[in-house]
């Protein structure tokens, strides 16, 4: 049954590394601007840039997991009820307003609302995301530790992407001292990101135990045939935090890509296995068996 | 038209509608033979929308139940089936409903993996030709003359070289018509279903259960307090009403005791006490029960034997009445106490043995004793034991000395099959078909154990001291699967390879038609004029034609004149009337219970125009309800209700009055002793029994899973494995329609203890080995089961790896072996085996396994 | 509006499966595709099992998931009755349904690319019969009716072993459990 969710679960790590990513360039782009816009144009329009393709290719693997893609136009059918429809319609949303802002931002205007309203749209896509599965009837997912896994995934992997493209545009140049500083904001924000969903996963198993048989079924995979994935999975965001922090903590000096991409890359894979065990320690409430 | 078969493979790998299928393969017909052509979802939907016509539907295997089926036909093509819905459903007067695989029944005959064709093995030649490659060669279609000449030639030719006797003909009413007049053919006989209530039992006074009864009917069923039944679980193995008709007895206040192996849906399902014990131990147990009635009996202070009874209606049973002529001391009473052979059989005696407890034993014995009214039943598997002649006659006996027979609410005997808990003559019946017999010549009949061996040793057993030479070279297999439903399947397997020629009539590539040369496509009944559907006691019920033949099959009756043709026999002596003759004769024939139960009367009224209509030779005839209206509903059903005149006891008269209803027996009485019941067993010429009933052990019965009984030590093979008659199939029926593959994915249960001893999990792969042969299968780990029994499903299709020799499908008969005792029993349920986990490729489901398409 | 649903009874089912197999041919469902499904159920220890089943079609639930979070509306409930329909017109299979039923009762067909569920046999319904898997139980352990009728009739039990919390979505289902 797994097989068939690849697509979808593609679909929400690119989708938030997308509304990630915007919201961090956002950041450092707004915070930029007051002492230097020029270079805040400079360093984040390359990188906003990108954030469409990325959010195109999600939406574009979300189609794929449609038995009948043809009629995903009808997704938006049901906004009064479904999640899914609010989440069709905010992310479509989100790649729309990526667009116009993007077109004004490369105009070098500022885009100040455009941006915002842009950057509410991920977060409620990403939002809507999470509320498609902890509307499902598998425990597992019925929890907060949805919304804080893919949040977290949302800023994590925002924060890499970001200070990568960033890192980019520096072109090993040394760091303006105004983004450094805003740099190692970004740091603590990924290091954040990555940790408080860990922090809550002891708690999350804990009120599974506490729960139905699936939720049963599904705290025993965590912490069984799962445990060393996740175990894994939380080595390698630290990693990639601890490698971003040690990037980012001395400013001025030259931001080196390769570590950025390196710290990106651990996050990524982090948030990678994560995801997939999200996806496989999910448990239907209905758990019927057939003997004869 | 090559690429057909082609497409059709295609059709079962994507798996398509079946819709489709259906409506492809009849378009084939109509379109005569130009390709399956899929009919569209939308298309199907268009056929469900449109006025079609229910059409009574044949469900005619030997599946333990008669329901109604009836197809929905559009356009020719069946859209969908249904039961019974002729009348308002009550429980006195219920729907005929139907089970799992009677609804399955269109999958069936419009299946992908139907023969299609005349086929041949690719390298068969007279002779033989490669006749190793059996079971494992290619098939390639040849033409209905090519078939018929090549079968024709091969008789003639092995008839003059060996004789007539080497042709072995293993089923099928047709074939033994054209070769009784071309000289006669060999055969083989068993007591398949019945086991030891075969012959036996109409020699001591009790109905075998399948043609006559000796228990009463359903609705006097509910004047039982306590039902106790050895073996038998209707829920599984009665289809139809049987277990709702438990259920009404339930309702009425009846208990039950269920004495099984396994603790069947059954035995849940009327919240039963359930005793396990160990399989082909029921005799032990009553002896066991026996003794604590004589033990504890102390009229009139503690009355628990019916002396009354057992002196009016019974002979044998103490020293003072026996038969004519007896030896004294061959008395069950002295045998029960040890009087001469220093050896009570008391319960603890019987609880070594049966594997239930001595207190256990007393309490039922005495439960039934002091109970009023009791059923006491027993089912054929209980029977289908090694050894087991003496078993029948025990029961008997115990019912006797409890007195439960002959009196409402009180009755002893065969409670299985479609007489399931309600005995009796039938209500409503058929008439002849208006055959003439057709004698067979040639006499060798070979017992079902010994038939194998008697093709690879040229022997067999004909009677006491009697061994008769044989050599058959021609296997002819008709409407049977014997080669699947026999034991020593491995040797069939030998056998079918060693012979010269082997032909099947077939539905589709069954065991039979695998390992034969050459394969004559048979029409089903959903293709042929119509029938009957006979067997539950209440009802009649009339099937007709649902789509004419499809592909190139023909009816089992064509193919025998055709062949007898070539034969050079004339097809009016072999079927002097037509098939619609056959019908019209049996409709014609057919009767009903009159109002007043007083006897029978003319069912039918037939007018000249429906002679006409039907073009064939009869007279008009007054009935109780026209043809149209029996046509149309398909179905005569009488209406019981409480108090009716079409009840029935068991033994009523012959409980009042034995002298002036005297039974078919040699002193006219109940026999708990019985000369005749020992020379017939004794003329068979395998084993050998005693008057009364003794405890025989059984050949790889329990005491067989031990090296070393008194030490208790376990031999090589120490498990017991039945085979409970399984939803999925009627024996081999059905077995291959994939929706009852996914709903029964026929597992083999496997009890805790024993799967924990061998760190056996649900869903290993095990292997299953005997003295016989290695089988694998899925476990399904259960506590429903009592320790040292194996539960293996009866019927799956053989599915030999050539490789290792090891069947994949869980084939049950790859287990027996060709053990012949007593009256020829097919004690299928006497087998010693092992398990243990399989160390090769798991199994796949059975329903993923790809359709055997041809 | 009245809500039509089932009654089961636990305690006469044998587990033979002829309603999952009326159903599949009524609905011409293949290999893979249940409508209704039955489930067995073993407990205790020997010499003392147990074995439960439990015939599952769609609840028809008062308060379905399966409506509420189908994206595109193609599931939706009969005002009259109650009834949970599938529109395959609009149906894009997004399996979102099959996430949210309780009951596992959404089935997606792999080769249609839309989902199919238990209509209760609406269209017999309307021509004054029962469904398929009713009139087809050999116990007759299934009933089909109005919902507060068949409850006043055979209880307000939803809530067995194995089956998940009625408050979920409140089935238009009342079970007749054993007594032991
Ligand atoms: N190990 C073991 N063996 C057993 C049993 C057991 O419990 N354990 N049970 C025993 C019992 S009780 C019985 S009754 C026997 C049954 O043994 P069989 O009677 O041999 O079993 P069936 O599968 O009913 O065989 C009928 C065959 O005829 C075919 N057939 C049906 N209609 C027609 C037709 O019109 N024409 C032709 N040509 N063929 C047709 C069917 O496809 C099927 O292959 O099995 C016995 N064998
Ligand atoms: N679904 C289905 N139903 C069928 C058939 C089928 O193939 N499939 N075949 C039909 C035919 S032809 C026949 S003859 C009947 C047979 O019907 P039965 O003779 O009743 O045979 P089973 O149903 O196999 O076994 C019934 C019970 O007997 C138990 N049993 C086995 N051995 C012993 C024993 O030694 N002692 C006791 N006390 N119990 C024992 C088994 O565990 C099982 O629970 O079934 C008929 N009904
Ligand atoms: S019990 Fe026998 S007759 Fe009745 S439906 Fe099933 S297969 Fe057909
Ligand atoms: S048909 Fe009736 S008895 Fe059989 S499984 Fe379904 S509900 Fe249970
Ligand atoms: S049972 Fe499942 S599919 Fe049916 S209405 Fe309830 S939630 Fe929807
Ligand atoms: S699969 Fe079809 S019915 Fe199910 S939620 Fe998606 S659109 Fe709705
Ligand atoms: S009501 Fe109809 S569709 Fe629903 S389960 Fe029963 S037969 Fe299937
Ligand atoms: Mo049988």
């Amino acid at each position: 049954m797994f097989s068939e969710e690849w697509p979808l679960m593609m679909f929400t790590l690119l989708s938030q590394l997308a509304v990630g990513t915007y919201i961090i360039l956002l950041f450092i782009r707004f915070s930029l601007m007051k002492n230097d816009v020029h270079l805040s144009v400079r360093l984040t329009n390359p990188g906003l840039k990108v954030v469409g393709p990325i959010m195109a290719l999600a939406l574009v693997l979300s189609v794929f997991h449609l038995g009948t893609p043809l009629g995903a136009y009808r997704a938006v059918l049901n906004l009064a009820s479904s999640w899914l429809s609010r989440e069709i319609l905010t992310a479509g949303g989100f790649f729309v307003f990526w667009f116009l802002s993007y077109s004004t931002f490369k105009q070098g205007k500022p885009g100040v609302a455009l941006g915002i309203v842009t950057a509410l749209l991920g977060l409620a896509a990403v939002f809507s995301n999470a509320s498609v599965h902890a509307m499902s009837v598998r425990p597992a997912w019925m929890d907060v530790n949805t919304y804080l896994a893919f949040y977290g995934t949302t800023f994590a992997m925002g924060c890499v992407g970001a200070t990568s493209l960033v890192a980019f545009e520096l072109k090993g140049s040394a760091v303006p001292a105004p983004v450094g500083k805003i740099l190692k904001t970004v740091a603590i924000i990924a290091g954040t990101a990555v940790v408080v969903p860990l922090i809550y996963t002891p708690v999350f198993v804990s009120t599974l135990n506490a729960g139905s048989t699936a939720a049963h079924e599904s705290a025993a995979m965590i912490s069984g045939s799962y445990l060393m994935p996740l175990v894994i999975r939380a080595l390698l965001s630290l990693a990639g935090a601890v490698l971003l922090y040690s990037v980012l903590k001395n400013p001025q000096s030259i931001l080196p890509v390769n570590q950025a991409l390196g710290a990106l890359m651990l996050i990524a894979a982090g948030e990678f296995i994560g995801r997939y065990v999200f996806y496989a320690t999910a448990v239907s409430v209905f758990t019927g068996r057939t003997l004869i | 038209m090559g690429n057909l078969i082609e497409q059709a493979k295609n059709y079962a790998m994507s798996r398509r509608s079946f819709l489709g299928l259906t409506a492809g393969t009849l378009a084939t017909v109509s379109l005569s033979g130009c390709g399956l052509t899929k009919v569209s979802n939308q298309q199907a939907e268009e056929l469900a929308k449109k006025e079609g016509k229910w059409i009574t539907a044949a469900c005619w295997h030997n599946c333990g139940g008669r329901c109604m089926n009836k197809a929905y036909v559009v356009d020719g093509v069946v859209v969908r089936q249904k039961t019974d819905d002729t009348h308002p459903d009550t429980p006195d007067f219920p729907q005929q409903r139907g089970c799992a695989r009677g609804r399955s029944q269109r999958q069936q005959v419009f299946g992908a993996d139907r023969i299609k064709y005349p086929m041949k093995r690719k390298n068969w030649a007279p002779g033989g030709g490669k006749k190793e490659l059996r079971g494992k060669d290619e098939w390639v279609r040849i033409s209905w003359d090519e078939a018929l000449d090549s079968v024709s030639g091969e008789i003639k030719r092995i008839r003059e070289k060996y004789g007539n006797s080497s042709i072995f003909v293993t089923g099928g009413s047709e074939m033994p018509r054209t070769l009784g007049l071309y000289g006669g053919h060999s055969t083989h006989w068993g007591t398949t279903s019945w086991g030891s209530w075969r012959w036996g039992p109409a020699k001591f006074g009790m109905q075998e259960g399948y043609f006559e009864h000796s228990i009463n009917d359903r609705l006097d069923l509910r004047n039982s307090q306590l039902v106790v039944l050895w073996g038998g679980n209707p829920a599984w193995s009665a289809g139809g009403n049987p277990t709702y008709n438990y259920l009404q007895a339930k309702k009425a206040g009846a208990k039950f005791i269920i004495i099984d192996p396994i603790y069947t849906d059954t035995a849940e399902t009327l919240e039963a006490q359930w005793v396990p014990i160990h399989p082909g131990t029921d005799h032990a147990m009553l002896l066991g029960m026996a003794h604590t009635l004589l033990k504890d009996d102390a009229p009139p202070t503690n009355p628990l034997i019916d002396w009354d009874f057992l002196y009016r209606c019974t002979v044998g049973f103490d020293a003072d009445h026996m038969p004519q002529g007896a030896d004294p001391k061959d008395n069950l009473k002295d045998y029960v106490l040890g009087t001469f052979d220093g050896l009570p059989k008391t319960p603890e005696w019987a609880a070594e043995i049966c594997g239930i407890e001595p207190n256990t034993i007393r309490d039922i014995a005495l439960q039934i004793a002091k109970t009023k009214r009791v059923a006491l039943f027993t089912a054929w598997a209980a029977s289908r034991i090694n050894n087991s002649d003496s078993w029948p006659q025990m029961f008997m006996s115990f019912g006797a000395m409890t007195g439960h027979m002959g009196q409402p609410g009180r009755m002893t005997g065969v409670s299985c099959h479609f007489g399931s808990g309600n005995g009796g003559p039938g209500l409503v019946k058929p008439g002849g078909n208006g055959l003439p017999a057709i004698k067979n010549p040639v006499t060798d009949s070979i017992n079902d154990n010994e038939m194998w061996e008697a093709i690879l040793s040229g022997k067999y057993t004909a009677g006491y001291n009697k061994k008769k030479d044989i050599n058959i070279q021609l296997i002819y297999h008709g409407y049977s699967s014997v080669l699947q439903t026999r034991s020593a399947m491995n040797k069939g397997i030998e056998a079918h390879r060693k012979v010269e020629f082997v032909v099947c009539h077939s539905h589709f590539l069954t065991t039979n038609a695998k390992y034969a040369d050459i394969i004559l496509p048979a029409t089903t009944e959903w293709e042929r004029e119509g029938g009957f559907g006979t067997g539950n006691r209440e009802i009649l019920i009339h099937y007709t034609r649902v789509t004419p033949p499809l592909f190139e099959t023909k009816h089992d009756q064509w193919m025998a004149i055709e062949i007898g043709k070539r034969l050079g026999l004339k097809a009016e002596d072999i079927y002097p009337i037509s098939e619609k003759q056959q019908v019209f004769n049996q409709l014609a024939g057919a009767t009903v219970i009159k109002e007043d139960g007083s006897g029978m009367e003319t069912l039918l009224t037939i007018t000249a125009a429906d002679i006409a209509e039907m073009g064939i030779q009869g007279k008009p005839q007054q009935g109780r309800i026209t043809l149209k209206e029996f046509r149309d509903k398909g179905m005569y059903q009488v209406e019981r209700k409480t108090g009716d005149k079409f009840g029935y006891i068991g033994y009523e008269k012959f409980r009042q009055n034995p002298a002036a209803n005297p039974l078919k027996t040699e002193s006219g009485k109940l026999e708990i002793h019985s000369k005749a019941l020992a020379a017939l067993i004794k003329n068979y010429g395998f084993t050998e029994i005693k008057p009364f009933p003794s405890y025989n052990k059984a050949t790889e019965g329990y005491e067989d899973t031990f090296k070393d009984w008194k030490a208790k030590v376990k031999g090589e093979y120490p498990l017991q494995v039945v085979n409970p008659h399984y939803f999925r199939r009627s024996h081999g029926i059905f077995d291959n329609i994939p929706q009852l593959r996914e709903a029964f994915p026929n597992p083999v249960f496997v009890s805790a203890k024993d799967a924990g001893e061998r760190g056996i999990k649900t869903g290993d792969t095990v292997l299953l080995k005997s003295r016989h042969g290695k089988t694998l299968r899925t476990a399904q780990v259960t506590q429903r089961l009592m320790p040292g029994v194996v539960g293996l499903p009866h019927g799956a299709w053989v599915d030999m790896d050539e490789k290792n020799g090891v069947d994949k499908a869980g084939a049950d008969n790859i287990l027996t072996g060709p053990i012949a005792t007593g009256q020829g029993i097919g004690g299928w349920n006497t087998c010693n085996i092992q398990v243990e986990k399989w160390k090769g490729a798991a199994l796949i489901p059975d329903v993923k396994w790809p359709q055997r398409i041809i | 509006m009245t809500q039509l649903g089932f009654h089961y009874d636990m305690s006469t089912c044998v587990g033979c499966r002829v309603c999952q197999i009326a159903c599949k041919d009524k609905n011409n469902l293949k290999v893979g595709v249940l409508y209704r499904q039955v489930y067995d159920m073993e407990s205790g220890v020997y010499p003392n099992p147990r074995i439960d089943h439990l015939s599952m079609g769609c609840n028809h639930c008062a308060d379905p998931k399966c409506v509420k979070n189908c994206p595109t509306g193609a599931l939706y409930k009969r005002e009259q009755d109650g009834i949970v329909l599938h529109d395959k017109n609009k149906c894009i299979g997004c399996k979102l349904c099959l996430w949210s039923c309780p009951y596992g009762v959404p089935q997606y067909k792999e080769d249609e690319g839309i989902i199919g569920k238990c209509d209760l046999c609406a269209d017999l319904l309307a021509k004054g019969e029962e469904p398929a898997c009713v009139t087809a139980c050999i116990t007759r352990s299934l009933h089909v009716g109005e919902i507060e009728t068949l409850r006043k009739q055979y209880g307000n039990i939803a809530d067995v072993k194995g089956l998940p919390g009625s408050e979920m979505t409140r089935p238009s289902l009342c079970i007749t459990t054993k007594k032991k």
